[in-house]
């Protein structure tokens, strides 16, 4: 019944002088999201194909990064509630006021219980938040990707499907949604589709999309204020600031780094994502589960992963090693604790393992996961600015993945050229 | 002494429909018909008139490059008809066969001659008997042309293609046919040495066994370790302007039946297979028949894909269509136009074959598999998940030589392999590629610029 529906629709627009033709990849993108084409092989060359395609690619990407939009639902209700409970008997705390979500569910009177917040109350809460962006975030992109892929006369590339999603899960949940459209677009149109679009672009989409928040906005995405969302008219809590983990090792006295995080914030916490932060940095465990994922389908490259943590891991060491009792910043004793704290391990699993922007050959990926490590390590360490340092990296590693490529393709041509007896 | 190659990139499709190793004689067809698309870079000049009558062996047509290269009837009957397209470019020839065979005064070769004749004489009767397209070269893959001597010769006797012909058993009970085959490789090969590449830990047949003046060796690993593009990869990389003979094992023996009965080998041994196939079985059958003789006398209907040789590297040929000259496998496989599935880019996919492990049939290791031939996604720019690497043995960045092809770059191309490769080296990238790339005819469009620009 479905593919009667749908053959008629594809008179509509499909063939070239069918009245809605000028905008068939619209329709196309809709009917293959139901069916598989039934495009099939030419006469010569391979008559079987793979069932992947990039549509399958993509949509496991989203399956990966669920844990960390679930969690982050959760822990943005989480952070929200546990901010108002510590300010629970402050005098100058007003009454509870709801917002369109929680307005529509429960009712114009809504007052939860501050101090004990109940599951429900929070995930409501998170819900609140984190839909408008992600249906903002994926309304703006693909709409953009959609007018493009008209202009251009292509399917449409589903490679905004996991752009969406990831800008969603990079910004602080008290985005101002006005913002987060335009640095969609800034990203989609200026990053991506400037380049040709998928499979062209150098830099990451979703990163350039969070650098033109953080340089454009830097009030709504840096401070101690922003990382726990409130219901009053910026989206925070009035009166309530309360640092991340990197702003708080960042700002410690030399050498005492270690001692302020692990005062502010348990090891458990900072792995299970009780912390507050950007949305799919907060949990370590999801991350790990989405990059378990990634990995066992071979869609993000462990090359890159690993490579990135043990960069990570030997720069922490080797800074907190030269610098770390003299300067100010993150220098931690146990090296392990820059994979808890910051987005690192969501960048490097999710970001920096991008395959467009990333490196194709298995020993640049390598060199360049490193690199995100290490550049990562010290910004954290001696830049005196900004407490994290993945946007960066990943951003400035994208940028010399051609290069790195380049030497790696070199010399394999070397080796062929030694193997025709050329020097 | 066998050196023994070991190989862990790449993969082995199963698909349901493997051949029964049995082999049988398949009827005499009604018509055989011979295409010179079979022939890539061949000029076609047509040799015979319609209506003619011709003798087995006797030229169809011959190459307008190199005249002395013939294409042979391998029948005895009246040429029925003759296809041409643009420009008077002949397309089939088809000839209706008498029932017993008259073989035309040709180019033969007597056993004692092999020791004695010139190799300059040699080649010119193999290409005056129709046999030379049995040997291709490398680089280029195409038929061997110029009078370069190869530095190697290379013997296929494995084949890790999907369901195709083994090569061990269409050469089993050849004999001495095999030997004198490759005796004449050997007078072609001049000083360069003879390999034969066998798949390891398998029985050998005894023609391979008993084989003398070869080197062997053998391959173990998935597709693509029985390509003869990884053997030479492996045992004698070429070096710029060198060449290699290569030649599958079963023409080997082909070869060595002309010089040991003096006439053109008329029948060989294909492997029908695939899912729909009717009957799946090894069959000795005329060279060039109609390819419905092997499928129960009845063109298959449409809804199936006849394809003259391999899901990997075959042809598409109609229902109606002929086998070829060179084709050792014929392949029956659903053809899926018009079938869609629901959600199919979500669903979990138990059933459908996929290198990866995003489709979740690894849950079942043992399963083979009835594939159609839908791409199962739409074009997309290059995305490189490391699919193309996985898939290749041989040492090439294969993203950036597509890259330099497309680029039109062909310095780089060549410096970065292309040589080394011919379609059929990378048809499994094309399979395994999320972005429906046909990487093939990448590649192939770059060889083709590198002869355009004089490349040998």
């Amino acid at each position: 019944m479905l593919r009667g529906l749908i053959d008629r629709a594809r008179k509509l627009y499909h063939a070239p002088d069918a009245p809605l033709h000028k905008v068939w990849p619209m329709f196309d993108a809709m009917e293959t999201f139901l069916l598989t084409p039934d495009q099939t092989a030419g006469k010569r060359g391979p008559h079987v194909r793979d069932y992947i395609d990039l549509k399958r690619t993509m949509a496991l990407v989203i399956v990966a990064l669920l844990p960390c939009v679930l969690w982050s639902i959760w822990n943005t209700g989480h952070q929200h509630f546990l901010a108002l409970a510590s300010m629970v008997g402050d005098s100058g705390v007003k009454a509870y006021v709801s917002g369109w979500l929680q307005g529509f569910l429960f009712g114009g009177d809504y007052a939860p219980d501050l101090a004990a917040a109940g599951f429900g109350d929070k995930v409501v809460f998170g819900m609140q938040r984190m839909l408008p962006i992600i249906f903002v975030s994926y309304f703006v992109g693909l709409n953009i990707e959609a007018v493009f892929s008209i202009i251009r006369k292509e399917e449409v590339s589903e490679g905004y499907l996991v752009s969406g999603i990831l800008i969603a899960l990079i910004v602080p949940a008290s985005i101002p949604l006005w913002q987060l459209a335009i640095a969609v677009a800034f990203a989609v149109v200026i990053a991506k589709e400037a380049f040709g679009g998928t499979g062209m672009n150098i830099f990451n989409p979703a990163m350039i999309a969070r650098a033109f928040l953080f340089f454009a906005f830097p009030a709504q995405m840096s401070g101690d204020a922003v990382w726990v969302a409130g219901n009053n008219a910026d989206h925070l809590i009035d009166g309530f600031a309360r640092p991340t983990a990197l702003a708080v090792a960042k700002v410690a006295p030399a050498g005492q780094a270690s001692e302020a995080l692990h005062s502010a914030y348990s090891t458990s916490d900072m792995f299970l994502g009780c912390i507050p932060g950007s949305a799919g940095e907060m949990s370590k465990l999801c991350v790990l589960l989405g990059a378990a994922i990634l990995i066992f389908t071979g869609i993000g490259s462990w090359r890159v992963m690993v490579g990135g943590v043990v960069g990570l891991l030997v720069s922490g060491v080797v800074m907190n090693a030269t610098l770390g009792d003299t300067w100010q910043g993150c220098y931690f004793d146990n090296p392990l604790d820059h994979l808890f704290v910051g987005g690192f391990l969501f960048g490097i699993v999710f970001m920096a393992t991008d395959p467009v922007s990333s490196p194709e050959t298995n020993t640049a990926k390598w060199i360049y996961g490193a690199g995100v490590g290490v550049v990562t390590v010290l910004v954290r360490t001696i830049n005196p600015a900004y407490p994290e340092g993945t946007m960066l990296s990943v951003l400035l590693l994208n940028a010399f993945a051609p290069t790195i490529d380049h030497f790696v393709v070199r010399r394999n041509v070397k080796q062929r050229l030694a193997r025709h007896g050329h020097q | 002494m066998t050196t023994t190659h070991r190989f862990t990139k790449g993969f082995d499709l199963k698909l349901a429909g493997s051949p029964e190793p049995t082999v049988v004689n398949a009827p005499e067809p009604l018509l055989v018909g011979l295409e010179p698309s079979e022939f890539a870079g061949v000029k076609p000049k047509p040799a015979v008139e319609e209506g003619e009558r011709v003798r087995t062996g006797q030229a169809l047509f011959r190459d307008k490059v190199d005249a002395d290269v013939h294409f042979a009837s391998p029948v005895t009957g009246k040429v029925t008809k003759m296809v041409f397209g643009e420009r008077r470019l002949l397309l089939r020839v088809e000839v209706s066969p008498e029932p017993t065979d008259e073989h035309a005064p040709g180019a033969t070769l007597s056993v004692s001659e092999l020791g004695s004749v010139a190799r300059d004489e040699l080649v010119r009767r193999v290409k005056h008997a129709g046999l030379w397209p049995l040997i291709r070269q490398r680089p280029i893959g195409k038929l061997v042309r110029g009078d370069k001597v190869p530095a190697a010769v290379f013997i296929n006797g494995m084949d890790t293609e999907p369901l195709a012909c083994d090569p061990a058993v269409a050469v089993r009970g050849t004999g001495e046919a095999f030997q004198l085959g490759v005796e004449l490789l050997r007078r072609l090969a001049g000083q360069a040495k003879v390999y034969l590449a066998v798949k390891d830990q398998v029985v050998q047949p005894p023609e391979f066994i008993n084989s003398k003046g070869v080197e062997t060796h053998s391959f173990a690993g998935p597709h693509p370790a029985g390509l003869v593009g990884t053997h030479i990869r492996a045992v004698q990389p070429l070096k710029p302007g060198e060449i290699a003979y290569t030649v599958k094992a079963q023409d080997v023996a082909l070869l060595g039946q002309w010089v040991q009965t003096g006439h053109y080998p008329t029948h060989r041994i294909v492997a029908v297979a695939g899912s729909a196939a009717p009957q799946r079985k090894y069959f000795r059958t005329r060279l060039c028949a109609a390819a419905m003789t092997l499928t129960g006398g009845k063109p298959m209907p449409v809804e199936v894909r006849v394809i003259a040789g391999t899901v990997l590297s075959g042809s598409q040929i109609g229902g109606d269509g002929f086998l070829g000259f060179g084709t050792h496998t014929l392949t029956c496989i659903p053809d899926g136009k018009g079938k869609r599935d629901l959600f199919g880019w979500i669903m979990p996919q138990f059933g459908k074959l996929s290198a990866s492990r995003a489709v979740l049939s690894w849950l079942r290791p043992k399963q083979e598999y009835e594939v159609d031939a839908r791409l199962n996604g739409g074009p997309r720019a290059i995305v490189n998940i490391g699919s193309w690497d996985a898939m290749t043995s041989l040492d090439i960045h294969p993203t950036y030589l597509v890259r330099a092809i497309q680029a039109n770059d062909l310095d780089e191309a060549v410096q970065l392999g292309l040589l080394e490769v011919t379609e059929e080296d990378v048809a499994l990238c094309t399979f395994a590629d999320p972005c429906k790339i046909d990487v093939g005819q990448v590649i192939r469009q770059g060889l083709d610029m590198y002869e355009n620009e004089g490349g040998e």
